[in-house]
């Protein structure tokens, strides 16, 4: 191993421009899985932000709701009751409505949402300043993405057209449907939600979803069928989902992971094919020189040392070249364009990659090893 | 050129496997972009068309709902008054409502239930059986055929009494991606009221207008907005562009079709130039023995040419299948156009990569060539 690092040493000494010129290729198609994973994952992130931004276990839609947190409105009664079901620890209050955001001249369509403080429907992280608590009036904390339009703490936004508030916080991108989100006690939510949409009337007593934390060590999916049980004898239909499965079934995310997200994974795959075929290209490329080498008595697994080491260096420098081209891309595009660089997407790009770069290399290097030397030394064009 | 023609087609011929392997790993680059392309450009119509191919010539929604349909309730008595503007020649309601339904007594579904009367310009054209002439009637988008969604068949809004009979198809007017229904105006107000038995009264999405023959409907439009300061219209294709997510959805499929462009420009180029220089030496042999570097350059590019041919075709075979086998939420299907530019821009990456790599055979010296290690 030593001998054949040593070596892979002296080649890149020697010509330090063709490992470079070799890495623009797989740089190139690290790019593109990279670039295309990141789309995926942030159309993902930027329609569900909203219920990632909570750490709920379980979610309590009303059943004709269907799981959409837009239309689900649970009348507050059954929500208490959801607080008395054994196994549940806290229940909290989330509920949400389309609106827009006035602020210095400009309108930005954004997210209302009204949620109950210091239950699971809180979100776990405030990047600055506080959240608004429940009959506190009109305060509001917005999300990152928000703030990044110039909204600040103090500043005063009006939500709707018609009601003004202060900005007291600021959380973390949240987005719902792919628009920014205003977080509101739920009396604030209730007033505005009755002047967007006045065929549902005033909303105090018709909340949007449920937010459950269940107690250590209780299993979540007998909990929900509790929930439902209980809520059934008072005549109330709900259904109570687990939030990952309440993540999936926001509108145009089923839609975005069967197609989006399907042609993503097929693009995965072809870039680990072509990268695998370029690995398997490579270490063909040495087929004569290696041929040369065992005649005169070079060891083969030398010889393997020497091609897979030389591929891992190919590996390691198209995924930093990777790494910098999505990142440079990720800040040039739009703030429109869904393009949020997040590490563990790139992690499991970069993996995917070696794991294709080393398939083929160990193709090529046994293509190598079988190969007769003057077979390969006579080959003819 | 015959002989170049023929030395390039022996070559490819004499490694089958090989030639076969670079062809499948075009072709299914190749396909990535025109798939990327087709499936973008039907998923923004499954999301917009409702309003993209929309016949009125403006939609009048409330200001404060900045575009986003869901948001927007206009008051039914701003009616009259926007019928009073100048260059305004018709002007009637537009709802729009998700619902759940039972197609068929079948499972339930997510669906957009809009409220359009047929002689309203704004109401879906009808392609197949008739436009709905009851209150009981409706007709469906043709793109959720798979569902049952046919004529004939009994569709039943959850909550509401009031069961529907498509009637009839048209196509291209889906709207947030799920099964569409229109049925006429008054029967919309029904199934909302039914949805919502504690409200007073029911406030349509939008109006939909035509303009009087000759005016501007900018200026129409303007008028608008200037007499009740609360509205804005719009012509419908400009406010389909600007329905929430559309935007993110339109550049994230627009971005992935560039980059895997690029890159199927880049890495054909890049196979090209190993490919060249693979080859160096017996290159350089061959000009040592009297080859001319032209004739050498001539089945390069030959070559290129066949190769990228040859990933065109199976690009299209890869296409064909996948209209085959993919679920109709994944509308993949074959786009000759696109498949001709994409496999344009691959050729003319792969020739400017041969070219370079073949100048520096031609400029060099072949002794040099044979002496220098491998």
């Amino acid at each position: 191993m030593m001998l054949a690092t040593w070596l892979v040493g002296r080649d890149l000494r020697r010509a330090p421009s063709r490992l470079l010129r070799q890495a623009v290729t797989l740089s190139v198609l690290a790019t593109l899985a990279m670039t295309l994973s990141t789309l995926v994952d942030t159309l993902d992130r930027r329609s569900t932000g909203l219920l990632r931004a909570v750490e709920a276990d379980l979610v309590v839609f009303n059943a004709e709701a269907r799981q959409q947190v837009l239309r689900s409105r649970v009348p507050a009664p059954g929500m208490i009751g959801v607080g008395f079901v054994d196994g549940v620890h806290d229940v909290g209050v989330l509920s949400v409505v389309p609106t827009t955001v006035g602020h210095a001249g400009d309108q930005t369509r954004a997210t209302l949402v009204g949620f109950n403080a210091r239950t699971p429907a809180e979100p776990t992280r405030v990047l600055d300043g506080r959240l608004p608590t429940d009959g506190e009036p009109n305060i509001a904390a917005v999300d990152a993405a928000l703030h990044r339009t110039g909204i600040e703490i103090g500043d005063r936004i009006t939500l709707g057209g018609s009601l003004d508030v202060e900005v007291v916080g600021v959380i973390p991108e949240a987005r719902f449907l792919q628009q920014p989100t205003v977080w509101v006690p739920p009396e604030v939510w209730a007033r505005t939600g009755a002047r967007a949409f006045p065929e549902r009337g005033y909303a105090e007593t018709l909340l949007g979803v449920g937010l459950a934390e269940v107690q250590v060590g209780r299993d979540a999916a007998a909990v929900a069928e509790d929930v439902v049980a209980d809520l059934a004898e008072e005549d109330l239909d709900v259904e109570v989902v687990a939030r990952r499965e309440a993540l999936a079934a926001v509108p145009g995310v089923a839609a975005i992971r069967a197609t989006f997200g399907v042609l993503v994974i097929l693009a995965l795959g072809v870039v680990a094919i072509v990268a695998a075929g370029f690995a398997l290209l490579q270490a063909d490329r040495d087929r004569t020189l290696h041929a040369e080498l065992r005649a005169i008595g070079a060891e083969p697994r030398l010889l393997a040392g020497v091609a897979l080491l030389r591929l891992a260096a190919l590996w390691l420098t198209a995924s930093a070249v990777a790494v910098v081209l999505t990142g440079a891309l990720a800040a040039a595009t739009p703030a429109g364009v869904p393009l949020t660089v997040r590490a563990p997407v790139l992690v499991v790009v970069i993996t995917l990659l070696g794991a294709a770069v080393f398939a083929g290399g160990a193709l090529g290097v046994l293509r190598t090893r079988r190969t007769d030397p003057v077979e390969a030394l006579g080959e003819r064009w | 050129m015959a002989t170049a023609s023929t030395l390039a087609v022996r070559q490819l011929w004499r490694a089958p496997l090989r030639t076969a392997a670079l062809a499948v790993a075009l072709g299914s680059l190749i396909a990535l972009v025109v798939a990327f392309a087709v499936v973008g450009d039907a998923q923004v119509r499954g999301l917009s068309g409702a309003l993209e191919d929309n016949d009125a010539d403006l939609w009048v929604l409330a200001s404060g709902s900045e575009g986003a349909l869901a948001a927007s309730r206009v008051d039914p008595a701003l009616l009259e008054t926007v019928a009073a503007i100048d260059g305004v020649a018709r002007v009637a309601p537009i709802g729009e409502v998700r619902v759940g339904m039972r197609i068929d007594g079948g499972r339930l579904v997510d669906a957009s239930l809009w409220g359009i009367d047929p002689d309203n310009r704004a109401a879906p054209p009808t392609e197949v059986g008739r436009p709905p002439a009851q209150p009981g009637q409706a007709i469906a988008d043709g793109a959720d055929r798979h569902l049952g969604l046919v004529p004939g068949a009994r569709v039943e809004v959850v909550d509401v009494a009031m069961p529907l009979e498509i009637v009839g198809l048209t196509e291209g007017r889906r709207f947030a991606s799920i099964p569409t229904i229109t049925v006429p105006y008054a029967r919309w107000v029904e199934v909302v009221d039914g949805l919502n038995p504690d409200n007073d009264e029911v406030f349509p999405t939008a109006f939909a207008l035509s303009t009087e023959p000759g005016s501007d409907p900018d200026r129409v439009a303007a008028a608008i907005t200037a007499a009740v300061p609360t509205l804005l219209a719009a012509p419908p294709a400009t406010l389909a562009a600007q329905l929430p997510g559309i935007d993110g959805l339109r550049s994230s499929f627009g971005t992935a079709a560039l980059v895997s462009l690029v890159a199927v420009a880049a890495a054909t180029a890049a196979f090209t130039g190993l490919q060249v220089e693979q080859d160096r030496r017996m290159l350089a042999t061959l000009r040592a023995i009297g080859a001319s570097s032209r004739m050498l350059a001539r089945v390069y590019q030959v070559r290129v040419a066949l190769l990228v041919l040859l990933g065109a075709l199976a690009a299209s075979l890869l296409i064909g299948v996948a209209q085959t086998l993919s679920p109709p939420s994944i509308p993949i299907r074959l786009e000759p156009r696109i498949l001709v530019a994409v496999a344009g821009a691959t050729w003319a990456a792969a020739a400017l990569a041969a070219g370079r790599s073949l100048r520096t055979i031609r400029d060099g010296d072949p002794a040099d060539v044979l002496r220098a290690p491998a």
